[in-house]
This record gives C-alpha cells, sequence and structure tokens, in this order.
C-alpha cells in the first residue's frame, strides 16, 4: 500500500463511518474504518509517543490499534461516546493501550496486515521528542487540532487550486491568519497580483470565509450530530488545547 | 500543498488563530481586522486616551488610560475583541450599567462608561486599580491565615453590596480582586462587575444556548472558580453562583492553589472539565495537594504541618460549605460566609458544622457485608453459630475395635456425607452474597429439607455432633423464618436448638463449642421474643446469653472471638433493656460500653476498626436515649456516630457496610429529629441516606434489603414534609416509597412486611387527598390500603399489628364513603369489614353501627321511584345491622343491653328485629339460675335469699328487708358467663350472678367504685 500521507480531502462522515459500521457488511467497515485510519492515525501516534512508546512500537500500537477497532466492530456499538470522533478515538485508545493484552498482542511485530502504511518518519520529524509537560491526552488533543487546522488548508488550497487559483492563493496564503504578520505588506502582494490593495484585502477576506467554512465542516465531519453551538463548542475545545 | 504534518511547534498561538476564524464572527475583512491592527499608546477611544497596556484578559486588552473631559483622571480601559456583536454587549451593559452605578462600595472598583470606538469594538472604562492579584500578594507579602482572611473579608461585604443591587458578578477569580495599597493599608477591591454579564459569561441561559457567549470563542472565567450552575448543572445562576466563587478564591488563599489543582484537571478536555466542576468533590483545604509538600525542607515540611493544622476543622468546614455542589447548602449569603469566618477568627464556634455528606462516585467498591437496618429498629445482632464442631467424636472412637472395622469405614462414610452437607449447608446458607431477601426462600427451603436429613442420620445413633449439627440447623431455619416475618416459627426453631444445646451442655459442660452456641441460641431468642412482645422473657434470655458470654470469656481470655462476643452481647443487652422499658438501666449499660470503646480507642487511635466501633456505640446510645424520650441528647450522640462514621467515609474507596452504616445512623438520625420537631433537619438527613442508598442499590447485586430501607427512607421524608406542611412534596415521596415498596411486595410475597408497609403509605396518601377534599382519589388510596392489609392479614393471621391497622383502613375508607354520601359503599364495607373480623365481636358491633348510620344518609320513603329504591337501601342496612349485632352475641358479647343501647344504634330501636334482639338476650332460657341464697356475714347477716321474676331479682335478708335489682344483661366477667344485674335504689350498685353451668365455687361478684369487681359472697343452693 502507498504511504500515506494526511489527506488532503475532507474527512469522512464520521456519522457516515458509524452507520456503514452499524449497517454495512464487512469488507464495507473495513473500508469505513481505513478511511478514519488514514485521516487521524498521526494524534494516535502521537499519544502513543508520548506515552513512552519509541518510534516503531508507537507505529505497532497504533495499526494494532485498527485492527482492534474492525476486530471488535466498537464502532457499531450504540454508545454515547461516539457523539465525537475525538473522544471516541481517544477513550479507545487509551483502553487498548490500557489493557495489557491487546498491547502485547500488537506489539508482536508481523501480526496481521498492517491497514496502511504510517509515515513515520515524516511524523518523528515533524514533533521530535514530545515536550514534556504535556500529558499524552494533551498531546493527542492538540495534534488533533494542528490536523484539522492543516487539513483544512490542504482543503483550501485544493479547492482554490481547482478554481484556478492556486497561484493567488499562494500569495495570500499568509494573510489567512489573523494572528500572525505577513512578511511584506499587503501593497507587495498587491503589486504581485496585479490588483488594488482594496482588492487583495477583499480577496483575503473571502479566502478566510472560506476557510472558516472547511474548517466547520471537517468538524462536523467528526460529529455524529453537529449543529453551530457543538461545533463552536468543539472548536472551543481545540483552542484550549492549542493553549495548554 | 500536498498533505503535509501538522504546523511545526512553536506557533500554537498561530494556529490558534486559524481556530479563531472558524467562528461565525463578522468582520473577515481587513476592514476590521480581527486584533491585527493593534492600538497603541496615544489612541484616542472614546473621550479616553490609551497610556499602557495593563494586561490581556480572555475578552481583550486592559489599558491604563486617561480621561481629560469632564474630569481629569487615571481610569482603565478594558476594550473588547473585536468580533464581538458590539450591539449586544452594549445592549446588556445598558441594562447593567444603570445598577453598576448605583454601586458605590469602597472594595468594588466602579465601572463608570461604556460604549464603542470609531470601529464599533466595545470598551469599559473603569476604576483603575493599582494593585496585584489577592493570591499573589498574600503570597508575596508571606500573610498567615489570620491575615489572608481579614483581607478576604471585605471582599465578601463588597459582593452581598452587588448582590444587594441585584448585580452578579459572575466572573469572581483571584484577578478579578485586586489588592491596592491605600494610605498604608492593603485594600481589596473587585473589578469587573457586571462586565462578564455583558459578555455573556455563563450565566442565565447556561453554557449551550448561549450563542453569544460561544460565538466569540472567549471562555469567560477559567473553570476552577466557575461554580457548578455555570458548568451546567443546572440552568439558572444566581447570587449562590458567586458565593461558590468565593469559596474557590479563599480555598486558594488558604492552600496555595484552587480548589481541585490535584486530580490532573489538566489532563482532561474542556468538556470532562466541565463536568469536574458539576460533579467532582473537592478535598478538604487541610488535605489538598497543595498543602502537603512533599518535596519541601523540613522547616517548610513543618510550617505546612502547622498550616494545615490550623486548617484542620473549622476553616475546613467553613471552606466546603461555600464550595457545596448543591447551593441549597452553601451560605446564603456573601455575609453569611463573612460572619462565619469572622467567628473563626475570634476562636466563636462557626455556623457551617460537619459538612453535608459527600460521597465518591466512581469506581465499584469491594461488596461486603452490611448488617443493614430498618428506621429506628435496633439491629439484630443474630450470631451465626459455627457449624463445625470441634468436638471430634472422641466417644465412639476410643471404642474402636478391629471387629469394628467394616463399621469404622462406614463411619467415615457417614462422616465425609454429614461433613459434605455440613459445608454445603453453611456455604450456601451463610454466604453474605446470599444474604439478601432474594435468596431467603432459598435458604429456608434448603433448611427445611436438611432437618429430616438429620434426622434421618440420628436413626444410626444419636451423637452429640449430630444433635449440635441439628441445633445449628434449627438456628439458622429459625433465622430465616425471622426474616421472611414467620415469627412463631422461628421462635419454636430456636427454642428446639436451645432445648438441644441446653441438654449438650448439661452433659458437657467443659464443652466450649456447646456453651457458645448456647449462648447464640439465647440471644437470639432474647430478640425474637422481644419482636413478639414478651419483654420480660426477652431480657430473660438476653441476660442468660451474656451470662454465658462472660463466662466463656473469662474461661478462655486468649480466644478473641469470645472476648468480642461477650463484648457485643453486652450492647445486646442494654438494648433488651431498652425495649422492655428499662430505660436508666440500658443507658447506663451503654454509657460504660461507650466509655470502654472510647478508652480502646484512646489506646490505639488510629484503629479504623475501633473507630468504626465507637461510632456504633455512640449510635446505640444515641437511639437508646432518644427512645427514652431524651430526644435532644439521642440526637445528639447519634450526630456524633455519623460524624465519625463521615469521617471513617472520606477514604478513597469507602467500603459499602461504611456506606450502609451512615445511612443507617443517619437515617435513624433523622427519625428522632422529626419526633424532636426538626423537620428540616430530619429532612437533611434523610436526604443524605437517600443519597447513600441509591449509590448502595446500584452497587449491590442483592440489594433487597437496601430498597427496603430506600422505601423507609422515602416514607419518612414523606412524614417530614407533611409536617411541614409541605403536601405535594410529601405526596411525592410517598409515591416513590410505594413504587419500591410494592416492587418488594411481588419479589417477595411471603414478606408481608412490605404489604403491610405499602399500606401505611396508601393510608398517608388517602388522607393527604382526603384532607384536601379529593375525596375520589382518597377513596382509591384507602381501597388499596385495605387490599393490601387483606393480604398481610391472611399471611399472617397473627400479628396484631396487621389486623389493627386493617381495623383502621376500614375506617378510613368508610369515613371517605360517608362524607361522599355512598351509602351502597358503607353497607358493602361494613360487611367485608365483619367478615375480615369473623371472629371479633366487637367488630361485628362496630360494622352494625356503620350500617345503621347508612340510615342518617338515605331519606325515608317517598312515592317515588327514588324514594323506593331508597327504601331497598334502609331495609338493607337494616337487616344488616341486625345480623351483625346478632353475630356479636353468638360470638359472645357479654354485655348485650350496653350494646343495644347504644346510641348509635337508636335509629333501629322500634323496628321489630332490632327488639327481639334485646328480649333474646335478657333471658337466657336455662342459663341463669331463678333462685339462690348466699351467706352475708356483713350488716344483717344470715343466710339472704335471691329469687328472680322477670327481670327483677328480689334479695330477701334475715331481717326481711327485700331488695330489688334490675337485670341489665348478660354478662361475661373473668372469663364466666352471667347476669349482670343493678340495684334499684339510691346508690347504683352492680352485681355479678353467673350463670348455672359454670364450674367450681360460684360467687356472688360486686363491682367497686374503682371498676373493679370483688366477692360478695358464695352462692348456694342455685337453681
Amino acid at each position: 500500500m502507498a504511504t500515506t500521507r494526511i489527506s488532503p480531502f475532507p474527512a469522512t462522515q464520521w456519522t457516515a463511518v458509524v452507520d456503514v459500521c452499524r449497517l454495512g457488511g464487512p469488507t464495507q467497515q473495513r473500508r469505513a474504518i481505513e478511511s478514519i485510519c488514514k485521516d487521524y492515525w498521526f494524534p494516535l501516534y502521537a499519544y502513543a509517543r508520548r506515552a513512552g512508546n519509541q518510534p516503531s512500537d508507537a507505529e505497532d500500537l497504533t495499526q494494532g490499534f485498527f485492527h482492534y477497532l474492525i476486530g471488535r466492530n466498537l464502532v457499531s456499538g450504540a454508545n454515547p461516546e461516539l457523539g465525537k470522533l475525538r473522544t471516541f478515538l481517544l477513550t479507545a485508545f487509551q483502553r487498548f493501550i490500557g489493557d495489557i493484552r491487546t498491547r502485547n498482542n500488537a506489539l508482536k511485530r508481523g501480526g496481521g496486515l498492517e491497514i496502511l502504511s504510517l509515515d513515520v518518519d515524516a511524523a518523528e520529524r515533524t514533533f521530535g521528542e514530545p515536550p514534556e509537560r504535556l500529558t499524552p491526552h494533551q498531546i493527542f488533543d492538540r495534534n488533533w487540532a494542528l490536523s484539522i487546522i492543516q487539513r483544512t488548508i490542504s482543503e483550501l488550497a485544493e479547492t482554490e487550486a481547482i478554481s484556478g487559483r492556486a497561484a493567488q492563493f499562494k500569495l495570500l496564503q499568509d494573510f489567512i491568519n489573523p494572528r500572525t504578520h505577513a512578511e511584506g505588506s499587503y501593497e507587495e502582494a498587491a503589486s504581485a497580483l496585479e490588483l488594488s490593495i482594496e482588492s487583495t484585502r477583499k480577496a483575503v477576506s473571502r479566502l478566510r470565509g472560506r476557510f472558516r467554512d472547511l474548517l466547520r465542516k471537517q468538524i462536523a465531519a467528526t460529529m455524529s450530530n453537529p449543529d453551530d453551538l457543538q461545533i463552536d463548542e468543539e472548536l472551543m475545545a481545540l483552542k484550549l488545547a492549542l493553549r495548554s | 500543498m500536498s498533505g503535509e504534518m501538522p504546523a511545526p511547534k512553536g506557533s500554537m498561538s498561530a494556529a490558534e488563530g486559524m481556530l479563531d476564524l472558524g467562528f461565525h464572527t463578522h468582520g473577515l475583512d481587513d476592514d476590521d481586522p480581527l486584533g491585527s491592527t493593534p492600538e497603541s499608546s496615544g489612541c484616542m477611544i472614546g473621550r479616553y486616551r490609551l497610556l499602557e497596556p495593563l494586561g490581556e484578559g480572555g475578552f481583550g486588552v486592559v489599558w491604563k488610560a486617561e480621561q481629560l473631559q469632564p474630569i481629569s483622571r487615571i481610569l482603565a480601559l478594558k476594550l473588547i475583541k473585536p468580533g464581538i456583536s458590539s450591539g449586544e454587549v452594549l445592549a446588556r451593559f445598558a441594562a447593567e450599567s444603570k445598577a453598576l452605578a448605583l454601586m458605590d462600595h469602597p472594595n468594588i472598583a466602579a465601572v463608570f462608561d461604556a460604549g464603542t470606538n470609531s470601529e464599533g469594538r466595545p470598551y469599559f472604562a473603569m476604576e483603575w486599580v493599582k494593585g496585584e492579584a489577592i493570591t499573589n500578594y498574600c503570597d508575596s507579602s508571606n500573610l498567615t491565615i489570620r491575615e489572608r482572611i481579614e483581607l478576604f473579608i471585605p471582599v465578601c461585604h463588597a459582593v452581598q453590596h452587588a448582590h444587594q443591587k441585584a448585580i452578579l458578578h459572575r466572573d469572581l477569580k483571584p484577578s478579578n480582586i485586586l489588592v491596592t495599597n491605600i494610605d498604608g493599608r492593603a485594600v481589596p477591591k473587585v473589578i469587573d462587575f457586571g462586565i462578564a454579564k455583558a459578555l455573556g459569561a455563563p450565566g442565565n441561559e447556561g453554557l449551550h444556548e448561549n450563542r453569544f457567549h460561544t460565538r466569540s470563542g472567549v471562555i469567560i472565567g477559567t473553570l476552577q472558580y466557575m461554580s457548578p450552575e455555570q458548568a451546567g448543572s443546572v440552568r439558572d445562576v444566581d447570587t449562590r453562583s458567586d458565593i461558590y466563587s468565593l469559596g474557590a478564591v479563599l480555598y486558594e488563599l488558604l492552600t496555595g492553589s484552587p480548589p481541585w489543582i490535584d486530580a490532573g484537571i489538566n489532563d482532561l478536555s474542556y468538556e470532562e472539565q466541565l463536568r469536574h466542576v458539576r460533579e467532582q468533590q473537592v478535598r478538604k483545604p487541610s488535605l489538598s495537594e497543595a498543602t502537603l509538600k512533599h518535596d519541601a525542607t523540613r522547616e517548610e515540611q513543618q510550617e505546612c504541618r502547622q498550616w494545615r493544622r490550623q486548617l484542620r476543622g473549622d476553616l475546613d468546614w467553613i471552606v466546603l460549605k461555600a464550595l457545596e455542589k448543591d447551593r441549597r447548602r452553601r451560605y446564603e449569603t456573601a455575609t453569611a460566609l463573612a460572619a462565619d469566618l469572622l467567628h473563626y477568627l475570634n476562636a466563636e464556634p462557626v455556623s457551617a458544622a460537619a459538612p453535608s455528606w459527600r460521597y465518591q462516585f466512581g469506581k465499584l467498591v469491594r461488596r461486603n457485608r452490611a448488617a443493614f437496618i430498618a428506621a429506628a429498629v435496633v439491629t439484630v445482632t443474630l450470631l451465626s453459630a459455627s457449624i463445625i464442631s470441634i468436638w471430634q467424636a472422641v466417644e465412639a472412637r476410643r471404642s474402636r475395635t478391629i471387629a469394628e472395622l467394616s463399621r469404622q469405614e462406614s463411619e467415615q462414610n457417614y462422616q465425609r456425607a454429614r461433613t459434605a452437607v455440613e459445608v454445603y449447608l453453611s456455604n450456601v446458607t451463610a454466604d453474605s452474597r446470599l444474604e439478601g431477601e432474594e435468596f431467603r426462600t432459598l435458604r429456608k427451603e434448603l433448611l427445611e429439607t436438611a432437618l429430616p436429613f438429620y434426622a434421618e442420620l440420628g436413626k444410626n445413633g444419636t451423637t452429640p455432633e449430630l444433635l449440635h449439627d441439628r441445633s445449628w440447623a434449627l438456628d439458622r431455619l429459625g433465622t430465616v423464618y425471622h426474616e421472611i416475618g414467620d415469627r412463631q416459627k422461628a421462635i419454636d426453631s430456636m427454642r428446639e436448638a436451645a432445648t438441644i444445646e441446653e441438654q449438650l451442655v448439661e452433659k458437657f459442660p467443659d464443652h466450649a463449642d456447646y456453651r457458645h452456641a448456647l449462648g447464640t441460641r439465647y440471644n437470639n431468642l432474647s430478640v425474637l421474643t422481644r419482636e413478639v412482645g414478651n419483654f420480660d422473657e426477652s431480657l430473660n434470655y438476653q441476660k442468660r446469653s451474656l451470662q454465658i458470654a462472660e463466662e466463656l470469656a473469662r474461661d478462655y481470655p486468649t480466644v478473641k472471638s469470645y472476648q468480642s462476643d461477650a463484648s457485643v452481647l453486652r450492647g445486646n443487652y442494654s438494648d433488651a433493656l431498652s425495649a422492655s422499658g428499662k430505660n436508666a438501666e440500658a443507658e447506663a449499660l451503654k454509657r460504660q460500653l461507650v466509655q470502654e470503646a472510647e478508652n480502646r480507642l484512646n489506646a490505639l487511635p488510629d484503629s479504623v476498626d475501633l473507630q468504626e466501633e465507637l461510632a456504633h456505640q455512640y449510635a446505640g446510645l444515641g437511639r437508646i436515649l432518644a427512645k427514652a424520650g431524651e430526644l435532644e441528647m439521642g440526637i445528639r450522640f447519634l450526630e456524633k456516630a455519623l460524624t465519625a462514621q463521615r469521617n471513617l467515609m472520606d477514604v478513597e474507596n469507602p467500603p459499602l457496610k461504611m456506606l450502609a452504616d451512615c445511612a443507617e445512623t443517619s437515617h435513624n438520625l433523622a427519625f428522632y429529629q422529626l419526633e424532636n420537631g426538626d423537620s428540616q433537619a430530619s429532612i437533611k438527613s434523610l436526604e443524605d441516606s437517600l443519597k447513600l442508598y441509591f449509590y448502595l442499590v446500584d452497587n449491590s447485586a442483592s440489594n433487597a434489603d437496601y430498597r427496603h430501607a430506600l422505601a423507609l427512607c422515602y416514607h419518612l421524608l414523606g412524614d417530614a414534609h407533611g409536617q411541614l406542611d409541605e403536601k405535594n412534596v410529601a405526596v411525592e415521596n410517598y409515591l416513590n416509597s410505594l413504587k419500591v415498596r410494592l416492587k418488594l411486595a411481588t419479589e417477595f410475597p411471603e414478606n408481608y412486611e412490605h404489604s403491610y408497609l405499602s399500606s401505611i403509605l396508601e393510608d398517608r396518601l388517602g388522607s393527604i387527598y382526603r384532607d384536601q377534599d379529593k375525596l375520589e382519589q382518597a377513596q382509591r388510596y384507602f381501597e388499596k390500603s385495605v387490599a393490601l392489609l387483606n393480604t398481610a392479614t391472611h399471611g399472617r393471621p397473627e400479628n396484631m399489628d396487621y389486623r389493627n391497622s386493617y381495623s383502621h383502613a376500614f375506617k378510613q375508607l368508610s369515613d371517605v364513603l360517608q362524607k361522599r354520601g355512598d351509602v351502597d359503599g358503607l353497607l358493602d364495607v361494613a360487611t367485608r369489614f365483619s367478615a375480615a373480623f369473623a371472629n371479633d365481636w366487637q367488630s361485628q358491633v362496630e360494622a352494625a353501627k356503620l350500617a345503621t348510620h347508612t340510615l342518617g344518609l338515605v331519606q325515608p320513603a317517598t312515592g317515588d321511584a327514588a324514594g323506593k329504591s331508597n327504601n331497598q337501601t334502609r331495609s338493607r342496612a337494616i337487616a344488616l345491622a341486625i345480623d351483625l349485632l346478632d353475630s356479636s352475641f353468638q360470638l359472645g358479647n357479654p354485655d348485650h343491653r350496653k350494646t343495644l343501647s347504644d346510641g348509635s344504634l337508636a335509629p333501629l330501636r322500634g323496628i321489630p328485629g332490632f327488639d327481639a334482639l334485646g328480649d333474646i338476650s335478657a333471658d337466657p332460657q336455662g342459663k341463669s339460675p331463678e333462685e339462690f341464697s348466699i351467706a352475708y356475714n356483713g350488716n344483717d347477716p344470715g343466710l339472704r335469699v335471691w329469687r328472680r321474676e322477670n327481670r327483677i331479682w328480689n334479695e330477701t335478708s334475715p331481717s326481711g328487708r327485700i331488695k330489688q335489682f334490675q337485670i341489665e344483661g348478660r354478662y361475661l366477667l373473668n372469663g364466666i358467663s352471667g347476669t349482670k344485674i343493678r340495684y334499684i335504689g339510691k346508690s347504683p350498685q352492680i352485681f355479678f350472678i353467673p350463670d348455672l353451668e359454670t364450674s367450681g365455687a360460684v360467687h356472688l361478684m360486686m363491682q367497686k367504685n374503682t371498676g373493679d369487681w370483688g366477692i360478695v359472697a358464695q352462692i348456694e343452693q342455685a337453681k
């Protein structure tokens, strides 16, 4: 299987996954869970690392976890935790790691087919040694938040590209974040784009709007009954995660 | 832009900014950039000029600013982040500002203005307070506990001031309480009043519905100081929410960190943190992690210990009371909190006594035996006998010879069989998991089938072992009968068991086992006889039991179980004394036991067992005192016991037994508090018990006993609320109790107590509805009560309590029917009542009276159809009444005349059937003598002749004087039937003439003024 990078496409709808796992056949279930794995393995890996495992062990645990999800068909169980994918994965993973037997099984190399190859090297490069002062839970949440943001940016990039605005996006993307001051000013970007400053500002504003929409969609995808309030709550929770 | 790993570290804040975009905010264009154009010093915001930034908060930046017009002053300007709909903010603020303007308190930083700048960003202008957060100030100035409290008290007053103006703060935390220096004094000032609400802090709309709040993506108030209501435990928020926050600040002042820093709070997600706020219990300040600095130097540790010692006790209670999850239990007002703190400083008693009890959620606790009891009923300590008889068949073996080898073999088989059965029986019947009501039937049947087995074995020769085992089985069986309410069988079994052991003890006086077993039987008999009301017998048994126990303890000083048995039995003895009404003795003995327990505890203060024991003794003493009428003292001891038990429960995983003990004590306490008239206190105690019972019910597999207690608890709660005239709440509780109770009744039909108790509940409910004039419902409940008691009395016909209640239930029903004028119903009740008590002549009379009463409700004949049916009803009623009266006479009603002349039967007079009754009773053919004589030795001594003529008796004295007596009617005196007569003259003396058939010496009796009867003379020659 090809090495998977974080998918640029919107995450599979969590509700759809749950439904498939409840109603679908084994192949469909497997595929559904695989899609989750593709999108969300990194925070789990980060958790495992922070919990004291070496990269290869962390990889095995992550892989093993997905087997575990499939094998136990946990997703289909009527479980209040299924409300949010983030919490569901976290608690299931915690249980999985905490259960010594399943853990040991996972650590037996070569046990079962890999669901997907995780790009562990890239992962290691990214975060290096996890900071000591954060707990595995915090690391998980933080990386989840970062994953979501990154995914949204990527998706935004794709959609802009599809609309023929790839170059514009490249120039303006640094302006999207209200907290960072772009290197250079609007003037430079405006002239590079051959637009007025006013138009440039408007373009940035539009990008922000689209980012917002995609971000909310990403988050909604991880919930079973998303509404505005819940999405806001999740946003807040993720913000908190970044702050700790 | 392929999928890369998440952003490199170090830009968390930047990432946060991206998330900020996710909120539904306006102003995405650069015209109103999200914070990208910072204000700078010198900017004008409204009429204020920014000087320097003071700090950044959750919702914006605080600047030091100056105002020039109309007055020149320095103030603090809080500039709100853009993206918050200013319209809403200002609208809210306007509402608050009127009140805010009225606030004038030295410890409150005034808010004097609010507005928006040219770009539409809201700001608040406030009094500038130069100071540091109260917690930092205390630490940096090294204040003592006393000084901290003295600094904190004005803060309470400030909050109170605002509350009186109906302004909540909603965001009290150390950073909002600044300490500034005014004229050399440290003055605390509370800032940001009213702002939190304007910005939409967690408040009246609750966390979820506060769109405004979430839209801005701001979390107002860190969770540490947030009250459970703000975290969503309850829909609304009021002044008590601020008091919680004050409590949290106080906590931090005293321990160095806010309430649950030690719970690994930061490890949790936001939602979990909120849940934590709502549910997680707070540790006492004196036990808080923060005060327990493990890695400190020795000096620091010493300081720490001293610090903690100061916190222990009153300060703990005060803080915890302010931090109660249930706001009804918190301080009502901030001044109340301040007052208690002041009391503490002045070494006066504080109002926050033992804290309202809290318990641990969470992991399942080890299941333990629970000695579980009903309200105000004493623990029945039935000591379970040891079933393995140590005594080996010495006698038999001694005489074994080679020739008996085969017999030996068969005996071994026999022994093995016996042991197997023994072990099996004991495991099954004594296993703690099978303690509950669910298994009683099983155990009973097992034991009942086991008994013939023993008898069967006995056919091979009754060895002492066998007898001993049989005695044990009978004891166990008796226990089981007791539990299902079959008291007579219980006593019979236990007596038989005791007799067997008595024989064994007599034969083998040196066998400690038999003596011990006998002591156990006596103890159990004491309990059983007490329950049926034979108090003297009960006391006797208990004494004997205690005697044996003390002898054993003396003879075998090293056997621990004998020592503790003696101790337990002494406790039982005091209970027996109490039950027999010998209150003084009971109290004296119990006090002694308490003293001993205290002494033992003083010797080993850390022993949890001894603490438990002492608590148990306190509870026992409390019960005895309360039962003897000394309610105040009794209550005090029960409270003492409860405090001790709660302390014992203050551990990580309290054993279920501990929880059960606490529930029981709290429950008993409630019972006596209610008796003492303190309904409120009783309710609090019951609510505590209730929580515990819920937990116990949920965490025990066989939880019928706990459910029973739960039902009793609800029942008592109903009574307590009823006392406070809160009828609706009372009804609710009765219904709750009924639900549990009825379920128990269906599950355990053999235990008629459930039906009985259910009937009491139905009765209560019926009474309430009747008092509210809701007669139809009242009737329904009373009917149910009657039906339940029907079941109970059929099940246990010998139980007098059931019978009395049954009678009462009928009366209640008839009462309501009378109010409703339901004549048919009443006649029906009369019939049922008489049938229910078919062997009791008094009840027949009662029923007859009831039937007669209906005549008053039905109008006499009129010509029309209605009148016709009325007539029929009347006839029915009359016929029924007469029939019932007749039955009463048949059943032996001794005083016909009295009955028939009763006023309530007056409507029947003149009716032929009724009058006929009178005739019959007056002249029992052949029963009463017609003539007799007596030898009188008093005045006018000699033979007196008595002769009867119709209804008059004539007495002729030797002097010739004749006295006349009127026959009153039939009478039953001391079991002898006869005729009652009255002297026709000035002084109405009553005499009694026994019937002819009376055996033995027959005497003429006279009734004295006191009502007692005395012998006049012996009757002779009666005919």
